[in-house]
């Protein structure tokens, strides 16, 4: 059964690049504008991993995270951060809302989905 | 206090000894006179009679009163006004010694006031370098109106000072008067410009991103297609198994060909054995007619040795006509198988050269089919390999592409890094709009123009940046991205 992975990107293009390989790679692939939409997304769906952009319109990735580490389902759900952000209090701050992987933009697909890989079978 | 004088205003202090010594003296006659009519009539008078004097007393009581309270009104009125006067004197005199002392203080303080602003005029003055500090310095100022009227014709000319120099500024600046309204016109029109770009720069590389993807698997599905159809050497399915089966079930066809061939030449020389039969035939037959001739003589001898015998002889006679005609008989079977035999050797010689013929004509068909056959089977596995060979490259073409595709996936990125740059850019300018209407609007309210802290604007625009490579631009350096190694930070 394909593992299902929450996408959450402001960016149009990054949304259908990210669609694009994980699709290739046979995840089912849920999209997400912004934080609030994403919360939106969370309704007791079984998701394997969550994707998440930082800084975006309406709420950002880091805000994004700590709602959804309240909800009893996706506790335990790994996080990756893709951003440009490289400042290292952003990332202090992600790790500490319980972010296991921050990945800075641009990504190669391939080394990409080799991370993705090693945490949806975490 | 009050109480009690309220108390006995209302009379209370009067009413209620005489209603209770009243009411005791009743009901003492009426006990005495043991409840009898007379003795509650005494009783009833008794309590009449207090009532009477309870009116007369309250009389007394309040025309007394009224006497005591006018006296005490009186006096105290007298004592306060004395008071008020003694504390209203003290209270001026007070007043009057505080007043002087805040008064010179600050008297002091103003003094000093002044001489800091004197201080400080001097210095604007010396920025503006219009006045002449040390002869103003070494001036004695001893009053507040003397500092004041000092202050005064300064301020005045440096007014004029700063008119002038003002005017001097103006003609100097008047290549770029209107700048500032210039700016708050184009600024949010540059704005718009670069929004509408990035969003158009979005739309268009997503709509790029998935074309790609599009592509990417119509390549896929080509190339399964392709296999499917060609197939390979290790598999069973395919042209190249449609090719090897064909060549198998031709090669059974020329072989049975051949065989059938084979079986065609067996016929022919099994008919040209029966020519030696038909020759035996015609000698039989010639053997035959050798035969009847002989009887033939061998009749006619015995037909003259019958005639010499006369009579007796006449019975031999008969037998040996009968003889002759045998023999006749005989030669023209003879020569009827003769002429038979002949046909039959011309029909098998006919039938032999028509054979020949044909099977010649089969064998030359034969071979030009095996020819043929393999020919096109060499021309068909020959394609086979080609398509195949074709498949395999367009396989490797697709991996290439592929990769081409991932490369073309990371620079497709270059969008989103692009539009966070142009989103902070417009961010800048609005706030730029914004500082320039606020400074206008303070303008226009007449009141002091802010300088423009450049450094702290730029602090701030600093803060703003989000990739290490915008902090290089904004610092002037090159900054190049690695596009082949993603950084990953595994918490």
């Amino acid at each position: 059964m394909a593992k299902t992975i929450l996408f959450v990107e402001d960016s149009a293009s990054v949304r259908q690049v990210m669609k694009t390989a994980l699709t290739r790679e046979g995840y089912d692939v849920i999209l997400a504008v912004d934080g609030r939409d994403a919360l939106t997304k969370l309704d007791g769906t079984k998701i394997h991993l969550i994707i998440s952009d930082v800084n975006m319109p309406n709420m950002d990735g880091i805000t994004f995270v700590k709602e959804a580490k309240k909800l009893p389902t996706y506790k335990f759900t790994p996080i990756i951060m893709l951003t440009t952000e490289t400042q290292a209090s952003k990332m202090a701050e992600g790790k500490a809302a319980g972010v296991k992987a921050w990945i800075v933009k641009p990504f190669q697909p391939a080394q990409l989905m080799a991370a993705v890989a090693q945490l949806v079978m975490a | 206090m009050n109480e009690l004088v309220k108390f006995y205003r209302n009379d209370y202090g009067v009413a209620f000894p005489l209603f209770i010594s009243g009411g005791l003296g009743a009901l003492s006659l009426a006990i005495l006179g043991g409840f009898t009519m007379s003795a509650l009539i005494m009783a009833g008078g008794f309590i009449v009679a207090t009532i009477g004097l309870y009116f007369w007393a309250r009389n007394r009581y309040q025309t007394s009163l009224q006497i005591v309270e006018q006296d005490l009104s009186d006096r105290f009125q007298q004592e306060q006004e004395q008071k008020i006067k003694a504390l209203q004197q003290t209270h001026d005199e007070s007043v009057v010694r505080v007043c002087t002392n805040k008064v010179e203080i600050e008297r002091e303080h103003i003094e000093a006031l002044l001489a800091d602003l004197v201080r400080r005029f001097d210095e604007l003055s010396n920025r503006f370098g219009g006045q002449d500090n040390e002869e103003r310095a070494a001036t004695t100022l001893l009053s507040v109106e003397t500092y004041i009227a000092d202050l005064t014709q300064r301020f005045d000319a440096l007014i004029c000072h700063i008119d002038s120099q003002t005017m001097i500024r103006e003609s100097q600046d008047l290549g770029i008067v209107g700048l500032d309204s210039l700016c708050q016109k184009v600024l949010p029109i540059w704005s718009n410009q670069i929004d509408m770009a990035r969003e158009h720069t979005e739309e268009s590389v997503a709509n790029l991103a998935q074309r790609f993807d599009g592509l990417s698997q119509r390549l896929d599905a080509a190339i399964i297609a392709s296999q499917n159809t060609v197939g390979s050497h290790d598999s069973h399915s395919g042209i190249v198994e449609l090719f090897e089966n064909s060549q198998l079930e031709l090669r059974s066809i020329t072989e049975a060909l051949s065989a059938s061939l084979a079986e065609k030449w067996e016929m022919l020389h099994s008919i040209e054995a029966l020519s030696t039969f038909t020759e035996q035939l015609s000698k039989m037959a010639s053997e035959v007619s050798n035969i009847a001739n002989q009887t033939n003589l061998l009749a006619l001898n015995a037909a003259i040795q019958s005639a010499r015998a006369g009579d007796a002889g006449h019975g031999f006679s008969v037998v040996a006509d009968e003889v002759r005609k045998l023999a006749h008989s005989s030669g023209d079977i003879g020569r009827k198988m003769t002429e038979t035999v002949d046909s039959v050797n011309v029909a098998i010689d006919d039938t032999l050269t028509i054979s020949h013929k044909f099977a010649q004509q089969d064998k030359r068909t034969l071979d030009n089919a095996e020819h043929i056959i393999a020919s096109v089977l060499m021309h068909f596995t020959r394609a086979a390999a080609e398509l195949a060979d074709s498949t395999e490259r367009l396989r490797n073409e697709n991996t290439a592409i592929n990769n081409e595709i991932s490369d073309v996936f990371v620079d497709l990125q270059f969008q989103d890094r692009v539009s966070q740059i142009l989103t902070l850019v417009c961010a800048d300018l609005k706030k730029l709009e914004q500082h320039l209407d606020e400074l206008h609007s303070e303008e226009s309210n007449g009141k002091l123009l802010r300088v423009v802290n450049v450094e702290q604007w730029l602090e701030e625009l600093t803060q703003t940046y989000t990739m290490k490579e915008q902090l290089a631009a904004h610092e002037g350096v090159d900054a190049s991205i690695d596009t082949n190694q993603t950084t990953i930070t595994f918490f």
